[in-house]
């Protein structure tokens, strides 16, 4: 399968095999969306289930952009990564090929301002309208880790 | 019989007004698309008993006709991922099981497979066998509810009543295993807690006889009675290609005709080991759905008696399990059927005793962003009969 999406597309950077089995697909965030339409379309792929979209602070690299999707005739998962900068960071939105694209993309802006180019109603979804901030990017910090650090040091060992 | 032009209902004969000789009234009723209407914003929730939970929709009606309905979510994000970065994996384990407080257990499974295979830890026997049986009773106890407050959302007091009668039993029995009634933390990474207490395989024999005999009542309250198939049938129809595009899992997919169920897909714990259905509807509406429901129950108390025939003797968790958990390096999407769905964590370690990150994947969530495709062109009285059946925990979408 990995190298038929490699041939048919030429987009895909390189391929990551965990040793548990799971693949992920690494492309740039321009191909982002050739790849995941492939995946979508392509008859031999099928990948007709939108599972969830989500992404990793990875510090300086920026930010990775994971979607899981999932064959349901297949029964084969593949994961497509991409690293966005850290500042202004984008992709094109995946609605246009899963509806259910929607309400993870609305998620992953907030928590992170990562933008989804192209996506209809890209408002706040989980948090409220006065919130400011991303919580999920790093440089956040609990409100309880403000005023305290961790007392790590007092860990078995 | 002619009505007076531009009044909706005009009464055309004074004598058969109520009360008058012959009695009856006799109205003419405007034909669709002769008056000019307004679309009206009305807003459901957040606190609607049909919504369990605080969960806000916004409707656009056209009269009674539903043109648009966008779910309003986030009143109980409580930042699950954000304070699982800061907590080591066992205490991780008290965490995940608050999300969706109905199936707890199965909460725990996805997280602890994960980290267990991240670190290759071999799971003991016993422990893989027990976690399959609570599982099972966890997603009875589930289901029950579910069934219990469908019927009382469409005006049935008696089922959740009985729902809570057996509920209250097998509350019990886990309560005896794991020291919790709803918050069970039983697992623990490479194992369990504690073993079975004495008596536990017994009475849970006993609940599995019973539950199965009462089951017939819902048969007869719910699924054999004219009104609610009335109230069900042929309402919020929901094809599979549309439920898959959504990330639909669970009873809502497997309603929608399509068999997709991880302990048969990619089986986990001992689920290869056991004999069971899918039970698969054909027409995707709300009482297929309900009906995967019921039927999801009795595999599930099939999978219990066929683990009391099959549970070995042995330890529950390895000798050897270092104190402090530190996967390695890496990540792993780790997912396990929970009662409404696929209940998935994407767990990135960069060695620590942290997780990097911890992505929570919850079945409530994707089956929530699915409600807007089944309301648009309901009526208003339908829509209770629509959104209770999407099977859906509040804390599980917000999480």
């Amino acid at each position: 399968m990995i190298d038929h999406v490699k041939e048919a597309t030429g987009a895909v950077e390189r391929e990551e095999v965990t040793p548990q089995g799971q693949i992920a697909l690494h492309v740039t965030p321009a191909n982002w969306h050739v790849v995941a339409e492939h995946l979508r379309r392509c008859p031999r792929c099928n990948f007709g289930m939108f599972n969830w979209l989500s992404a990793v602070d990875m510090e300086d690299q920026g930010f990775e952009v994971i979607v899981h999707l999932y064959s349901a005739s297949s029964l084969q998962a593949v994961n497509i990564k991409t690293m966005v900068p850290r500042d202004g960071g984008s992709v094109r939105t995946l609605t246009d090929l899963w509806r259910g694209a929607s309400f993870h993309e609305r998620e992953c802006w907030e928590m992170f301002d990562i933008g989804f180019d192209g996506h209809p109603h890209l408002v706040k979804l989980l948090l409220a309208e006065p919130f400011v901030g991303h919580p999920l990017r790093k440089e956040f910090l609990l409100m309880t880790r403000e005023a305290k650090e961790w007392p790590g040091a007092k860990e078995p060992e | 019989m002619a009505g007076r032009e531009g009044a909706g209902v005009a009464v055309t004969d004074p004598t058969m007004l109520p009360g008058a000789p012959g009695e009856g009234i006799a109205i003419d009723v405007a034909e669709p698309g002769r008056f000019a209407t307004e679309e009206m914003i009305l807003n459901i929730g957040p606190q609607h008993p049909s919504t369990h939970g605080v969960l806000r929709m916004v409707l656009t009606l056209d009269g009674e006709l539903i043109r648009d309905a966008e779910p309003v979510i986030g009143y109980m994000h409580r930042g699950f991922e954000k304070m699982a970065e800061v907590r080591d994996y066992r205490q991780i384990i008290a965490l995940v099981n608050r999300h969706d407080w109905l199936s707890a257990f199965g909460n725990e499974l996805g997280l602890v497979l994960g980290v267990e295979a991240l670190m290759e830890v071999e799971v003991p026997e016993r422990a893989q066998w027990i976690r399959t049986m609570l599982a099972e009773w966890n997603r009875v106890l589930n289901h029950l509810m579910f069934m219990g407050s469908y019927g009382l959302e469409l005006g049935a007091m008696t089922p959740i009543f009985l729902a809570f009668r057996e509920r209250e039993e097998i509350q019990g029995l886990l309560e005896a295993a794991t020291g919790g009634r709803m918050h069970f933390t039983y697992n623990r990474i490479g194992g369990l807690k504690e073993d079975l207490p004495r008596g536990f395989m017994k009475e849970s024999a006993r609940l599995v006889k019973v539950v199965r005999h009462r089951l017939a009542d819902y048969e007869g309250l719910l699924l054999g009675n004219e009104i609610f198939k009335k109230r069900t049938v042929g309402i919020g129809k929901l094809p599979g290609s549309v439920a898959l595009e959504y990330g639909c899992t669970g009873p809502i997919l497997q309603a929608a005709g399509i068999a997709e169920d991880s302990r048969k897909t990619e089986p986990y714990l001992k689920y290869s080991d056991v004999s069971f259905e899918v039970p698969v509807g054909e027409n995707g509406d709300s009482f297929d759905r309900f009906w995967v429901l019921y039927r999801r129950i009795q595999e599930s108390l099939k999978i219990i008696e066929q683990v009391h025939d099959k549970l070995p003797s042995g330890p529950i968790i390895p000798g050897k399990m270092p104190k402090n958990i530190k996967p390695p390096e890496g990540w792993i999407y780790s997912r396990a059927e929970n009662s409404l769905g696929e209940t998935g964590y994407y767990i990135v370690s960069r060695g620590g005793k942290e997780p990097w990150r911890v992505k929570m994947r919850t079945p409530s969530f994707s089956n929530v962003s699915m409600i807007p495709y089944l309301l648009r062109g309901v009526l208003v009285p339908d829509l209770i009969s629509v959104l209770g059946s999407v099977f859906f925990v509040v804390g599980d979408v917000d999480r």
